[in-house]
């Protein structure tokens, strides 16, 4: 970004320079050969080139096991960043080190001129630094797409801002800010990938496939999960969400950790859905019912399948990290969830763990997706069948599987924005599955009031299946499940907030900010839903620049605000000890449209809040104090114990 | 007999009249003051005697039998296997039932150290957690793909592929801790400790050099408890929860309800799946070469990149500390290790039978060293659906009722918090001041495990508070026994724990002896 924007500058520097010296060779006429040269520079606008838009870099669709099937080769064209070897660039970089050989490997170098004119290396197993182009490519694209879905730039984790006892915070980065993430391709020996906080990055891991059940692998080959294409984008959606909801990684209820795990599926399965030529093959082998478990087998079989081609094979966009499913569990979970039928009981079942009670998430948005894909193409399927076309027979025609296709990937597209831009709309802790329905359906009310596909009824009636209900809404309408909007006011304006624009705040707005929002925090506490007796503190406050559908802009900044205070275990057995518990609250604040000439002051439009005191909070904490006794975390005072810890997350420990 | 005693039989029978109508007419009515609960000292570890009265003169039950010396290597005072002697003398070499409540050193571990004095009994009965059902059939060929041919009930088409995994413990245990060779941080030090808990292995390092071979203690344990005890099996019953216990005939009069391990369910079975694929991904990587365990190189030689491949600065200009980043990863990496290891430790806990035992009113509640899986299926069932999502967690009102009536109660986990939910403790001690209350007994030793500036140390200090001023807690180290080093042959005095209390129960009577505490009801 730095580079991009100082070669702009430079660029308008030669210019003004140019168009000073013309002047003055006007005046004097003189044509020296220097002069000539100049004026050279006059053109220099025109012909220099102009720096790319993206940089394109080929990788693997899914993963090496699909071969060169499916369009599994595919080329990403990521927003072009100048690159040193690593490759490291602005909010990432490659550092191939090898936790358990304990040695670098040799880095890709990418703004290497053979590399630039061929896309990059061509996918293979065998080369480090095509791990390291892929890793790269795939976790720039994530960033890209949740970046567009927010409107805003994505930020990785801050160490919290606690603040010492004379109430004073920390200023300046602390050691814990992670300021670029760092992806390990090789980091360590394990059916395995984990963001790692503390590692600030992600540690992908390779393992031996096994030797008496390798699936598709070569028995005892070495398998790499950085080359998983939906590997990548979980754990890079780990890392964002940890960036935009630190606390959503603090284990308060079952539904945290399920929430994260259900979140970063969510965003790999949306993923498929954009691999053109994996989905036109997908529509022509299901007929257009892209939700098949199954694909239909290329050649028809009497009996036994004697060939290849006659094997049903899984339908890989329903299906995550393929290569990987069985030694991590996780698929398991996950097909299992996508393929059962929806029982509102599961949910209750306070055993699950947390990938099987994120399966239910993800199905519930998986059959909203398929309502609203089936709703797009409903028409086309009544032309097809008016023409003459047999449902049943899944023949379909290209231009047929083609607007499908289309469809299915606007549709996909609609439904990850939606997914996205729901974390805005979330409290900052304790997430539950119902408070994430409540903000889902808020945040597409905000920005889309109209509904002509039903996205939101086909959500809600999705989550209701599943037994999916909100903690407080007293009806399961539209209305009822968004979260209420604050009436003007009620609340006091906010005086002087800077909004900024879509390039970010500089540090001085953000000071200026934060300090700002903590005193608000501290003279609206009471109705914002907090105590004043302990500090508040402001863990984020993001701007958002949104196109409403009228072509709009619409300028938001959301706010996260937290209280941490020590709860008893039990309030007349202090000899237990405590445990921290938080409140906080979401604001979204708006920016009004100028007045008579004048900009208005920040207007409060939502509080999402969580609170400690009331019914609520003792049913919170009820829940949380419960929650900690079956997951055997009283032990110890580690403040960290109730983090999750993302590597043994995904071993299923 | 006392006349508090004498007035307290005469309450009991007028109870049992009313209550017990229908119970079957035996030679004389049966005392609950006659039944009385033992606690040797052994250590860091359970070993407990149950006396029933009958109308045949007085019948003995063993519950556990075994210790283990821990993290500190402390928690083995030596004294198990003159405690068992002793045993022997009290109970003439006859044992109507013996528990064993899973397979852990600290309860076992007995039975493989005075394999010679248990060879000379032969119980009528022994009971086992269900799980260690699937290993008598170890003649069973191992058949590929056992996941799927597990049913959703939780039931296998061919239950010898549950008892391939099980078998597996012992293996995958062995095999990660070879794993710790050469580390002595704390981390490493617990995982050890756990492992060695597990299969009995005191010393992994002689297994490594090929010194020693075998399963550990807990495989010749197991073998006394299967094959001489239960002859061969055919003496032993395996029970899960709300299974219908069946108990030796001589036992008359006494009932019992087994509580845990849950029942078996595919998903625990699935989850124990997963955990052995992802340690045996990780050993699968490891060659063992003569320096210890060596991981694969996934790639050849070339790759390794020298100091010229990488930048010193980046696009910011600023120094990118390639040290510091390589310190993140190695410092990421050694948990795995031990969380395996801790999650095997978990698994044979929550393996454990938990017994309730009544006789003659008083209810006994043992609960092994189950954790939370195995206590939240009957405190919380948690199989059963809640009506009311927001009361998913609360103690479901039967298992109230119950620990609200308990008389007896034998802390779990040697005092550890996990193993005893405090939601238990509470129900427990919620009933009225001017009751009998309860007696708790907890066998355990200081300074073996956790730490205190951890608040992880066993026994938990506010546990112990709890239970001290909500029951009568007995604990192992309140008191000084004596005995005759097995090793050296010397006399040994192992002093009681300093600020250890032996508090006079409500009802009943604590006696002390060299060797043991027992309470008499």
């Amino acid at each position: 970004m730095a580079t991009r924007n100082s070669t702009a500058a430079g660029r308008r520097n030669a210019n003004t320079r140019a168009a000073t010296t013309t002047r003055a060779s006007k005046t004097t006429r003189a044509k020296s050969p220097r002069t000539a040269r100049r004026q050279t520079s006059l053109l220099s606008d025109a012909i220099d080139i102009p720096t790319p838009d993206t940089r394109p870099l080929k990788c693997y669709a899914f993963d090496p096991s699909h071969g060169k099937f499916f369009g599994n080769e595919m080329t990403l064209g990521v927003k072009y960043e100048k690159l040193i070897p690593g490759p490291i660039g602005e909010r990432v970089a490659v550092i191939d080190y090898d936790g358990e050989n304990k040695r670098f490997y040799k880095p890709v170098d990418l703004d290497d001129p053979s590399l630039l004119i061929s896309s990059g290396l061509n996918p293979t197993e065998s080369d480090p630094r095509f791990h390291q182009q892929m890793v790269y490519a795939v976790a720039s694209e994530t960033i890209q797409n949740f970046e567009a879905a927010l409107g805003r730039r994505i930020r990785w984790r801050r160490q919290e801002r606690v603040p010492n006892k004379k109430g004073k915070r920390p200023k300046g980065p602390l050691p814990g800010d992670i300021y670029r993430l760092n992806l390990y391709p090789h980091a360590m020996v394990s059916a395995n990938a984990a963001y790692s906080p503390s590692s600030k990055g992600i540690l992908f891991g390779y393992f031996r496939a096994s030797t008496v059940d390798p699936g598709r692998n070569l028995p005892g080959q070495t398998v790499f999960t950085c080359l998983s294409h939906d590997i990548i984008v979980h754990e890079v959606t780990h890392a964002i969400l940890d960036g935009i909801r630190t606390h959503f990684s603090e284990r308060t209820s079952p539904d945290v950790a399920a929430f994260h795990e259900a979140f970063a599926d969510i965003a790999a399965l949306f993923r498929h859905f954009s691999h053109k030529e994996a989905l036109l093959d997908t529509i022509q082998k299901t007929g257009g019912q892209l939700y098949q478990y199954h694909l239909e087998p290329e050649a028809l079989s009497p009996g036994n399948a004697a060939f290849q081609a006659q094997k049903p094979q899984d339908n890989p966009l329903i299906g995550l990290a393929q290569q990987f499913g069985e030694a991590r569990g996780t698929g398991r979970a996950l097909r299992q969830a996508l393929t059962e039928l929806p029982d509102p009981a599961k949910l209750k079942d306070p055993s699950l763990e947390p990938h099987e009670r994120g399966g239910i998430l993800v199905a519930a948005v998986f059959d909203a997706y398929f309502t609203v894909y089936l709703r797009m193409t409903a028409d086309l399927f009544r032309l097809f069948r008016a023409a003459g076309g047999n449902v049943e027979s899944r023949e379909i025609s290209g231009p047929m599987a083609n607007q499908l296709a289309k469809a299915a990937s606007k549709a996909a597209s609609i439904l990850f924005k939606i997914c996205a831009r729901a974390i805005d709309y979330c409290p900052p802790i304790d997430i539950n599955f119902g408070d994430y329905l409540r903000a889902l359906i808020t945040a597409d009310r905000d920005n889309h009031p109209a509904d002509p596909l039903g996205i939101r009824d086909a959500l809600m009636q999705a989550f209701r299946l599943r037994g999916i209900l909100p903690d407080n809404a007293q009806y399961f309408s539209e209305e009822s499940l968004c979260w209420s909007p604050v009436p003007s006011g009620v609340f006091d304006d906010f005086k002087k907030l800077i909004f900024g624009d879509p390039n970010g705040l500089t540090r001085k707005e953000k000071d200026h900010n934060g300090e700002l929002l903590r005193r608000y925090a501290m003279a609206n506490a009471k109705s914002l839903g907090f105590s004043r007796k302990t500090p508040i503190s402001v863990p984020s406050f993001h701007p958002a620049f949104r196109l409403a559908p009228d072509g709009s802009m619409r300028i938001d900044m959301v706010v996260e605000m937290v209280q941490t205070a020590d709860v008893y275990y039990d309030d007349d057995k202090p000899e237990l000890g405590t445990f921290p518990m938080r409140c906080g609250s979401t604001l979204l604040i708006t920016k009004p449209p100028l007045k008579s000439g004048e900009y208005g002051d920040g207007q409060l439009r939502y509080l999402i809040r969580k609170r400690l005191d009331g019914p609520n909070g003792e049913r919170r904490k009820r829940r949380q104090r419960n929650f900690h006794l079956q997951e055997g975390m009283l032990e110890g005072n580690d403040p960290k114990r109730f983090e999750i810890d993302f590597n043994m997350l995904h071993s299923g420990f | 007999m006392t006349t508090r005693n004498a007035t307290a039989t005469a309450r009991r029978t007028a109870k049992k009249s009313t209550k017990a109508a229908g119970a079957k007419p035996s030679g004389r009515p049966r005392k609950a003051s006659g039944l009385k609960v033992r606690m040797y000292r052994v250590g860091f570890g359970d070993f407990f005697l149950v006396t029933v009265p009958t109308s045949t003169g007085d019948k003995f039950i063993l519950i556990d039998c075994g210790v283990f010396k821990g993290k500190s290597g402390t928690g083995d005072i030596g004294s198990i296997v003159e405690a068992v002697e002793d045993m022997r003398r009290t109970t003439g070499g006859k044992l109507a039932l013996v528990i064993m409540t899973h397979r852990h050193a600290d309860h076992i571990a007995g039975f493989a150290k005075a394999k010679h004095i248990f060879e000379q009994f032969e119980p009528t009965m022994v009971w086992m957690p269900y799980w260690e059902k699937f290993n008598d059939k170890a003649k069973a060929k191992k058949k590929a793909a056992a996941a799927q041919k597990l049913n959703l009930d939780g039931t296998y088409e061919d239950e010898n592929e549950a008892h391939l995994l099980l078998l597996s413990i012992q293996e995958l245990a062995t095999n990660l801790a070879l794993q710790f060779r050469g580390r002595d941080d704390d981390e490493a030090k617990e995982a050890l400790a756990q492992l060695g808990n597990a299969t009995g292995i005191e010393d992994f390092n002689a297994v490594a050099k090929g010194k020693k071979k075998g399963g550990g203690s807990n495989a010749v344990a197991l073998d006394v408890l299967k094959n001489h005890l239960g002859k061969k099996g055919k003496n032993v019953r395996y029970y899960a929860a709300g299974d219908k216990p069946k108990l030796p005939q001589e036992l008359e009069g006494l009932k019992a309800t087994i509580l845990g391990p849950p029942p078996k369910k595919a998903r625990a079975f699935l989850s124990l799946m997963d955990l052995k694929k992802g340690v045996g991904q990780y050993l699968d990587t490891m060659t063992d070469t003569r320096r210890g365990p060596k991981v694969i190189e996934p790639f050849p030689k070339e790759w390794k990149a020298t100091k010229r491949d990488y930048r010193e600065r980046d696009l910011r200009d600023e120094l990118i500390d390639y040290k510091q980043l390589a310190s993140d990863v190695d410092n990421a990496q050694p948990d795995m290790l031990a969380a395996a290891a801790a999650k095997i430790e978990n698994f044979l806990n929550n393996q454990s039978l938990v017994v309730l035992f009544e006789f003659d009113g008083k209810k006994l509640l043992f609960a092994g060293d189950a954790q939370g899986g195995n206590w939240e299926y009957w405190l919380f069932k948690s199989d059963m659906p809640v009506k009311d999502p927001t009361k998913a967690g609360d103690l479901i009102q039967k298992s109230k009722e119950l620990l609200e009536t308990i008389d007896f109660y034998k802390v779990g986990h040697h005092g550890s918090t996990n193993a005893t939910p405090i939601q238990a403790i509470e129900a427990a001690i919620a009933r009225p001041k001017s009751g009998n209350g309860f007696v708790s007994m907890c066998s355990t030793e200081d300074e073996v495990y956790g730490s205190r500036d951890k608040d992880s140390e066993v026994p938990r200090i506010p546990l112990m508070k709890v239970l001290q001023d909500g029951s009568c807690l007995l604990r192992s180290d309140a008191i000084q026994i004596e005995f005759t080093d097995a090793a050296t042959n010397e006399t040994r005095i192992v002093e009681a724990r300093r600020g250890v209390k032996l508090p006079k129960p409500k009802t009943g009577k604590v006696r002390k002896a060299k060797l043991y505490l027992e309470y008499s009801f």
